[in-house]
């Protein structure tokens, strides 16, 4: 009995130090925002505010004030230390901004935090969301985390979604382009059996765009021995544009020249590779160019090339001496006659771009040029 | 120590205890950075509405100096300086308002775009306005969705222009198929036309095709004068990315015009990428005009591509059974050489 009551006795004596201690301190309340001036500012400002609330503020709360462009640091540091209870609010409060680039940014940063938490609350939450690109993004982020522990499982919950496509295929695209160079073979197999033209292609550009970004020395070999010519193209255009690569883009133009599609390899090197060189190394670009001078297919190429250098060269001297470099015939006159309307329309004198273009023999390339530049001359 | 005191000790000691739990369980303390956050958001209105009262915009010099002003004061915490900017008469004209909108809209990410629509809206109609509200629309697209049709419900008939209603399907394409067909619902023909030509164009950059399909059967879409059909579309959009798709859908297409549709489609994009192949294409297009227009435009790419092989397939008699002699003739001249007839 006497036992029973000093138990009682000190249990009564920790129950009250630990209420005590819970309490919240008193806060003083914030000055009231009804002022003559505020209700200058309502007339003009017709979007609807929340009503400042006179007590703490929550840390949901706390992130709606952050929710603008200019605070917009301060927002990971509410959300990174937000608890699981406080989440869903949060997520009424990112909603409930103006601005739908702080919501989509805020939305992945909240979602991130929830699937640390707790996955499954995570995307049943993402499942309440009616904006489709705010679907996608707290998707997109459930499935970043998700996949870094269990790619498999991650695959599987997408692949049985059905009951909204457009969620799916952009789940699809989000896990190809943060794991495909894990397997690129595989998940390019995988994406050249659908069905549907449009999902196989957006899947096929995601493989790409992952491969020839990550591994595109990799990619690039592979891809001059692959059969599916979209897969083929499009790793060929991202690994072009990868500067840090590695390749010697010679090398790659002298390969790719070799690629059994006569339009592919036209396509290629003069929509991407021969742009990517001459922006990079003009003069190297016309050393390729002049040294493959007796291939056919270098027409378009050798014009591309012509109108980069017309707008890159400032000298029109220079200019015309690297025309004459390029072999009279075919090539020469695609490359003067787009060199010399290029130079008409980008801020170069008329009179500079018709002498370039009597380097140029009757052709097609010449008359369209000249149509150019004589428009250009009428011009102030 | 006598059994009282010992108690009493051991009880404060317990209640020590608790207090010590109890601090370590209170919520984050919430009233020490709230009060100072609390003084700076009402601060921060204090001071907008002010600024706003007192400190009106400069008279105008140019757009970057309008610009600069809206971005010091949106940088100050003014968030309706934009707005404040086009409610005042600062001495532009209507070209150089529209210019000034065209900037603000190009900086999307800084700002409300229900704000840049009402000063979008307030634009006299000068061309620029008209496509500033293009670009809004594209921009708002790729961010919400259901913002922008909410927005476009609201919007007078004769703001939703054709581009408008192109460019929006991109974002329209992502909601689901009953929403934006009730809201197609409300357009005429043309109107129409164009979103389900959009519709059709982003398939493979926005949405699905599962749901764009969805949506293009249960809007009743007709061809209209102007817009591009839907099977032209297709047939552009399956070509570079399934080649052997359109060429099946072609092959079982039964209704002849939008065979003809698909076929011209895929024959344009093909002939681009591909000149030879692309007349081979063009040869079987139905329309005559369509034909002759594109076997002009494909004449010229293989010039430009082949030019040996092309002015052989000029003076054959194959080119001579598809195009005048005229045509022909026009092409051969620039080579210095004549058409046979």
């Amino acid at each position: 009995m006497k036992l029973g009551l000093q138990l009682l006795l000190h249990a009564v004596a920790a129950s009250a130090g630990f209420w005590v201690a819970s309490l919240e301190p008193p806060m003083a309340h914030p000055p009231p925002l009804e002022t003559k001036k505020a209700a200058v500012v309502a007339k003009v400002e017709t979007s609807p505010r929340p009503p400042m609330p006179a007590r703490p503020l929550s840390r949901a709360e706390r992130l709606g004030l952050r929710l603008t462009p200019q605070r917009w640091p301060e927002v990971n540091m509410v959300i990174e230390k937000a608890d699981i209870g406080e989440l869903p609010g949060m997520l009424q409060v990112i909603f409930g901004s103006r601005y739908p680039d702080v919501r989509r940014r805020a939305v992945e940063l909240l979602f991130m935090r929830w699937t640390e938490l707790d996955r499954d609350a995570a995307l049943a939450a993402m499942k309440t969301i009616t904006s489709p690109q705010l679907k996608e993004m707290a998707l997109g982020r459930i499935l970043f985390e998700w996949a870094k522990s269990d790619a498999d499982g991650a695959w599987q919950w997408v692949t049985a979604m059905e009951d909204d496509s457009v969620l799916q295929e952009s789940a699809f695209e989000y896990l190809l382009a943060n794991g495909a160079e894990k397997d690129p073979q595989g998940y390019a197999a995988w994406a050249a059996q659908i069905e549907d033209p449009f999902l196989r292609y957006k899947a096929l550009d995601q493989v790409a765009s992952t491969w020839g970004r990550e591994n595109p020395k990799d990619a690039f070999a592979a891809a001059l021995k692959m059969n599916n010519p979209v897969l083929r193209k499009r790793v060929l255009e991202v690994v072009c544009y990868q500067d840090k690569s590695g390749i010697d883009r010679a090398q790659a133009m002298d390969l790719i020249l070799q690629l059994p599609d006569k339009a592919a390899r036209i396509e290629l090197l003069s929509d991407d590779w021969i742009r990517a060189f001459a922006n990079d190394k003009p003069e190297a670009a016309l050393r390729w160019l002049v040294s493959h001078a007796d291939n056919p297919d270098l027409q378009k190429v050798s014009g591309t090339l012509g109108g980069l250098l017309g707008e890159q060269v400032k000298n029109v001297v220079e200019l015309r001496a690297m025309a004459l470099q390029v072999p009279a015939g075919v090539l020469r006159d695609a490359f003067s006659a787009e060199a010399a309307w290029r130079r008409a329309t980008n801020g170069g004198s008329v009179q500079e771009a018709r002498e370039l273009l009597t380097l140029c023999g009757p052709c097609i390339e010449r008359e369209n040029a000249l149509g150019i530049i004589e428009e250009s001359a009428t011009k102030p | 120590m006598s059994p009282f005191f010992r108690t009493l000790l051991t009880c404060v000691l317990c209640g020590a205890l608790g207090a010590g739990v109890g601090m370590w369980n209170r919520p984050e303390p919430l009233a020490a950075e709230p009060e100072a956050e609390q003084k700076q958001a009402v601060k921060a209105t204090e001071t907008q509405s002010v600024d706003l009262f007192y400190e009106p915009p400069p008279a105008f010099t140019s757009v970057t100096a309008s610009l600069e002003w809206v971005w010091g004061r949106m940088d100050k915490g003014d968030e309706a300086a934009a707005e404040t900017l086009f409610l005042k008469d600062a001495g532009t004209t209507d070209e150089q308002r529209a210019q000034i909108a065209q900037q603000l809209v190009q900086n999307f990410r800084r700002f409300d775009p229900r704000v840049l629509a009402r000063i979008v809206l307030s634009l006299p109609r000068v061309q620029t306005a008209d496509i500033v509200l293009d670009e809004l629309i594209s921009e708002w697209s790729r961010y919400d969705s259901e913002e922008v049709l909410h927005f476009l419900e609201t919007l007078p008939a004769h703001k939703v222009n054709n581009v408008l209603l192109v460019r929006a399907a991109f974002g329209l394409a992502r909601l689901p198929a009953e929403r934006v067909a009730t809201f197609a619902a409300t357009l005429d023909d043309n109107g129409r036309a164009y979103l389900a030509e959009g519709l059709v164009e982003f398939a493979n950059q926005a949405g699905s095709w599962r749901n764009t399909s969805a949506i293009l059967s249960k809007m009743n879409a007709q061809g209209h004068k102007g817009a591009v059909s839907v099977e032209w579309t297709l047939g552009v959009s399956l070509s570079d990315i399934a080649p052997e798709e359109i060429e099946r859908r072609i092959a079982s297409e039964t209704d002849p015009v939008k065979r003809d549709q698909l076929l011209a489609g895929h024959a344009w994009v093909a002939g681009i990428r591909d000149p030879e192949r692309g007349i081979r294409l063009d040869a079987q297009i139905q329309r005559p005009q369509v034909r002759d227009d594109y076997l002009v435009r494909h004449a010229g790419d293989w010039l430009e591509t082949d030019r040996n092989a092309a002015l052989a397939w000029l003076q054959s008699a194959a080119a001579k059974q598809l195009m005048s002699l005229e045509v022909r003739a026009k092409f051969l001249k620039a080579y210095g050489l004549e058409a046979a007839p």
